[in-house]
């Protein structure tokens, strides 16, 4: 497997994209905004602390109220920031031309594809090292365990992997950017909405596989600091699902091209 | 010699419509091959199908002793392929995108920057190796096609019309990189321009409608294939090109005739020698002789003749049929190739 030309290249690409400048600065200035919100809340929450706990009111709870708040408002971010990064991958190259002389390299579909997912997954893993200064102002001025945030880390990343592999899934359905973009963003909001399908039914098989297809849910998990196999194995299987799927729709669009 | 490509009852499929039908050939190891047709004819299927872009719906097709459907990675490892439209990652400098294809094909460290040195120095892009591919010029462009398709020396060469919208010196200057690859690659070149397929090709493969309609070298082809092989060129003084036409095409052995000018006009003979009844009907007239000469036919004509007797006898052919029905599944046959395409 020979991958590392197409990571290099689509890293540069990246490098010398004013769009991706933009996304990247809009997601680093949104999610510092919300974290302060969450951070002032608390401090404000926390003065009253005596007031609250004389009047019933639920035991502040730094984990939940301020990690899972950061985490859940950055799961919710990329959601729509995965999608720019991820609807040129393909798209473009089909439209520019350049997925025919890439595919008479000796590159296999599984190879693109990997390539394309890796390069995308780094510059997400940068996006978020960017963001990582919440992390530190966390641990230095909370009261949580260093594993918690670890964890709750570990389930980001796992989160915006399988995001990236959707993205990257829509990108291979369509020539134009901006249709693989909301395709991408659509497809994430249902998966990330479908678990609260049980608020408004009443069935409860339906929400049972609503909440067990959830990204929200499974990502809310890691976001209190609590690793389950199951949250695990659903976006490992998710990631390669989608990687398969986008193999799949290479093979298929070959005699479109 | 040893076969580089071989092709034997390839057909593809899209759908209904079949667009390639049982072609077959063979190109030698040094062969340049001229691969030529009308829009729609079949040539860049042809092209993708022994790039491994997708698989033949039959037919076998071996490329450097490789089949396309089962070795299609090795075959990658050993052609260079340049698409029609030279589709480029325009955001990089032309020494990074040439190091893309190099480290794509395998090369690394010094085998790759070497490589580069080569493709650089071949294809004479030396001198903006460090600028960025979309500030280039259209024939730089071409060129950076061109040596992105020949970086580690591969073996066979596609190029899909290489001199499509260039200037007549980009031109020239293009189609002396190709003869000089002549004898050291196999290379298969698809141009609409025919004196580029006479100048440079050793082997000629005239394609329509998804079948072979002609084949051979250029000079077989210009004597064995056209009818209008006796074509004479008569420039005359003292009266009007219709009236020169209308005598011509008096004479028995004149099977037709075009007016070129005021003074200037073409006539195909069915005899070798038709001198002596030309200057007898011009004296009979009263008119005088400028300059009788025979033309030799180019592969233009070659080419006009077969499509268009390939394109009439199929007509012919349908129209004995059904006229609408015809008519019908060549409009929707039309559309089809050109979304394929």
């Amino acid at each position: 497997m020979n991958i590392r030309p197409i990571v290099t290249r689509e890293l540069r690409s990246y490098l010398t994209s004013p769009s991706i400048f933009v996304a990247v600065a809009a997601f680093l200035f949104l999610s510092g905004f919300l974290f302060y919100g969450t951070m002032s809340n608390y401090a404000d929450l926390s003065a009253n602390a005596e007031y609250r706990r004389q009047m019933g009111f639920e035991v502040l709870n730094y984990t939940k109220h301020v990690v899972g708040q950061v985490f859940f408002a950055i799961n919710l971010l990329l959601v729509f920031i995965i999608p720019i990064l991820t609807m040129r991958l393909i798209a473009e190259e089909r439209k520019s031309g350049t997925f025919e002389v890439l595919r008479s390299l000796p590159f296999s579909d599984w190879d693109i594809v990997l390539a394309k997912f890796t390069a995308c997954f780094l510059l997400t893993l940068i996006l978020v090292a960017l963001n990582s200064y919440q992390i530190l102002v966390m641990l230095r001025f909370g009261s949580t365990e260093f594993l918690v945030i670890l964890v709750a880390t570990l389930g980001m990343i796992l989160t915006a992997a399988a995001y990236v592999s959707i993205g990257l899934f829509a990108s291979s359905l369509t020539e134009s950017q901006i249709t693989a973009a909301i395709i991408a963003c659509v497809a994430l909001l249902a998966l990330w909405l479908i678990g609260d399908i049980g608020s408004i039914g009443s069935m409860s098989i339906l929400n049972r596989i609503a909440q067990g297809l959830s990204l929200r849910i499974h990502s809310e998990t890691f976001s209190r600091g609590v690793l389950r196999i199951d949250d695990v194995a659903y976006f490992v299987l998710i990631t390669y699902s989608f990687l398969f799927m986008t193999v799949r729709s290479l093979e298929l669009n070959r005699n479109k091209i | 010699m040893t076969t580089m490509i071989h092709v034997e009852n390839l057909v593809k499929d899209f759908g209904d419509l079949r667009v390639l039908h049982n072609l077959s050939f063979d190109v030698e190891q040094g062969e340049v091959l001229g691969f030529l047709g009308p829009n729609g004819a079949g040539k860049t299927t042809t092209m993708r199908i022994i790039t491994c872009f997708f698989p033949p719906s039959s037919g076998i097709v071996e490329i450097g002793g490789f089949n396309s459907v089962k070795k299609s990675h090795e075959i990658r490892r050993i052609i260079g392929y340049l698409p029609e439209g030279v589709p480029l990652y325009k955001e990089l400098s032309v020494e990074l995108a040439l190091r893309f294809f190099a480290q794509s094909k395998g090369y690394y460290g010094k085998n790759a920057e070497k490589a580069i040195e080569e493709a650089l120095s071949e294809c004479q892009l030396l001198d903006v190796r460090k600028r960025s591919i979309g500030h280039l010029s259209k024939g730089y462009r071409q060129r950076v096609g061109l040596a992105q398709a020949i970086i580690g020396d591969p073996k066979i060469l596609i190029l899909d019309e290489p001199t499509v919208g260039l200037d007549p010196q980009q031109i020239v200057e293009i189609r002396e990189l190709i003869k000089k690859m002549k004898g050291r690659r196999t290379v298969i070149l698809s141009t609409h321009i025919l004196p580029e397929v006479q100048m440079t090709c050793s082997k000629v493969l005239i394609i329509n409608r998804g079948h072979i309609a002609a084949a051979g070298t250029p000079e077989n082809l210009t004597t064995s294939h056209v009818h209008q092989k006796n074509k004479f060129s008569l420039s005359f003084r003292g009266t009007t090109a219709p009236k020169m036409l209308n005598a011509l095409k008096e004479l028995p052995f004149v099977s037709s005739a075009t007016q070129v000018d005021d003074s200037h006009c073409t006539f195909v003979s069915t005899v070798d020698t038709p001198g002596n009844d030309i200057a007898q009907m011009l004296i009979k007239n009263h008119w005088q002789l400028v300059e009788l000469k025979g033309l030799s036919p180019t592969l233009e004509d070659v080419f006009l003749e077969v499509i268009s007797g390939e394109n009439h006898d199929n007509l012919s052919s349908s129209v004995a049929d059904s006229p609408e029905k015809v008519a019908d599944e060549a409009s929707s046959s039309e559309e089809k190739k050109e979304e394929s395409e």
